[in-house]
């Protein structure tokens, strides 16, 4: 019995590390009364505005970059593997969405169809959980959490709109968590990617940014998003091609 | 009998009277805790923000940051964090003449909006509520309303 128990102690001691508080998808949408994130993603866009950096602190920022974006620009209805690798599989959670200029949900967000779907390193025996989930949120938001819990790979499916829609700002935010179990000593990285539909990459120059930034600052001004959003209306309405 | 005359002006002086100074405005308890304190938990109790003892405006609870080292991250909130809530949150609808004019409810608003400036602004320089239409506004608004005028907005 005494080696039973020391057993289990040893396979929890053992477990991977989680990022704290808001380590399980769910926790987004759960009330803020009971802890969760009452449907904030933290994803810091445009529809969200907070990031993983209002609670988590004090870490250093993870070197992380997000690949699988289209580099000329998203081609409508089309499906891109967006992969987000992680230097510590273990501590490392992260949200990601996609959103138009004025904020919507813009085309939609899955699992990875090829392959078998990331899965967090086994714990205790158990069959393996999938790291990562997709929830839904108003204004046609769709939002991927991963988990931090010891998967080796972060994939998310992003199908582009089915038609096309002006420019398009991916967000990531990612936490490396330093397993305290509290927001204090972990490192925040936040990505925020324009990707302009294909054949247009001047929208990218429109809005002042270039086409793949990295850096935590904003892409554009709200009132830029919404000048951009115009012009893109007239644009498709009238016909007016760009030069 | 000079130093008993003085005395009994000195403490009519001090006295709460009608007219005097008044403290915070009292609003509607029951609404804070019901409503209040969970949308303040949402969109303000953040380490960063104002969970945060440096801050005259705070908010603690569950999933952010405690009031206490020994509450757990998890647990349910605890009464003194909402009643420290709440006082915090009643002090900051002092000295305003109305409700839309405290600083509780024009601090989260865009300044361009009819807002106080505020350092919440986020990653895209916005304040938390975009516009007076923002449903988190509007439920600010109305229970800051219980305590003062609603006024114009």
């Amino acid at each position: 019995m005494r080696a039973l128990a020391a057993a289990v102690l040893v396979v929890i001691a053992l477990a991977p590390g989680r990022a704290s508080a808001f380590r399980l998808g769910e926790t987004y949408a759960e009330p803020a009364i009971e802890g969760g994130g009452g449907e904030r993603w933290f994803t810091g866009s445009s529809s969200d505005g907070h990031t993983c950096a209002v609670c988590h602190r004090g870490g250093e920022a993870p070197e992380v970059e997000l690949r699988g974006l289209p580099e000329l620009g998203y081609v409508p209805g089309e499906t891109y593997e967006l992969e987000i690798p992680l230097p510590d599989a273990t501590t490392a959670s992260a949200t990601l969405e996609v959103v138009d200029a004025l904020g919507a949900g813009a085309g939609s967000l899955s699992l990875p169809s090829a392959g078998a779907p990331d899965l967090c390193a086994i714990v205790g025996g158990n069959p393996p959980e999938v790291a990562a989930a997709i929830a839904s949120a108003r204004k046609g938001r769709r939002i991927a959490t991963l988990d931090g819990c010891g998967a080796d790979r972060r994939r998310v499916s992003w199908t582009a709109p089915a038609e096309p829609r002006g420019p398009v700002w991916v967000h990531a935010a990612i936490v490396a968590a330093d397993g305290s179990g509290d927001p204090e000593g972990d490192g925040v990285r936040v990505l925020s990617r324009l990707v302009p539909s294909y054949g247009n990459a001047g929208e990218a120059m429109r809005v002042g940014s270039p086409a793949c930034s990295a850096t935590p600052s904003a892409p554009a001004s709200p009132s830029a998003l919404v000048v951009l959003a115009l012009a893109w209306i007239v644009r498709r309405r009238y016909g007016l091609q760009s030069t | 009998m000079r130093f008993l005359l003085i005395l009994a002006v000195l403490w009519s002086g001090c006295a709460n009277t009608p007219g005097g100074p008044a403290g915070p405005p009292a609003p509607d308890r029951a609404f804070f805790d019901e409503d209040i304190y969970p949308l303040l938990l949402r969109d303000c109790a953040f380490p960063e923000c104002h969970a945060s003892s440096d801050r005259f405006f705070r908010v603690f609870g569950p999933g952010r940051a405690r009031l206490s080292p020994d509450t757990g991250m998890s647990a349910p909130p605890t009464e003194e964090e909402i009643e420290e809530a709440y006082q915090r949150a009643r002090s900051m609808l002092a000295g305003a003449a109305s409700a839309d004019r405290s600083l509780l409810v024009r601090k989260p608003l865009e300044v361009d909006r009819g807002g106080a400036p505020h350092m919440g602004i986020d990653e895209h320089g916005r304040d938390v509520y975009p516009s007076v239409d923002d449903e988190g506004y509007q439920l600010l608004l109305e229970w800051a309303s219980t305590g003062l005028p609603r006024g114009g907005s």
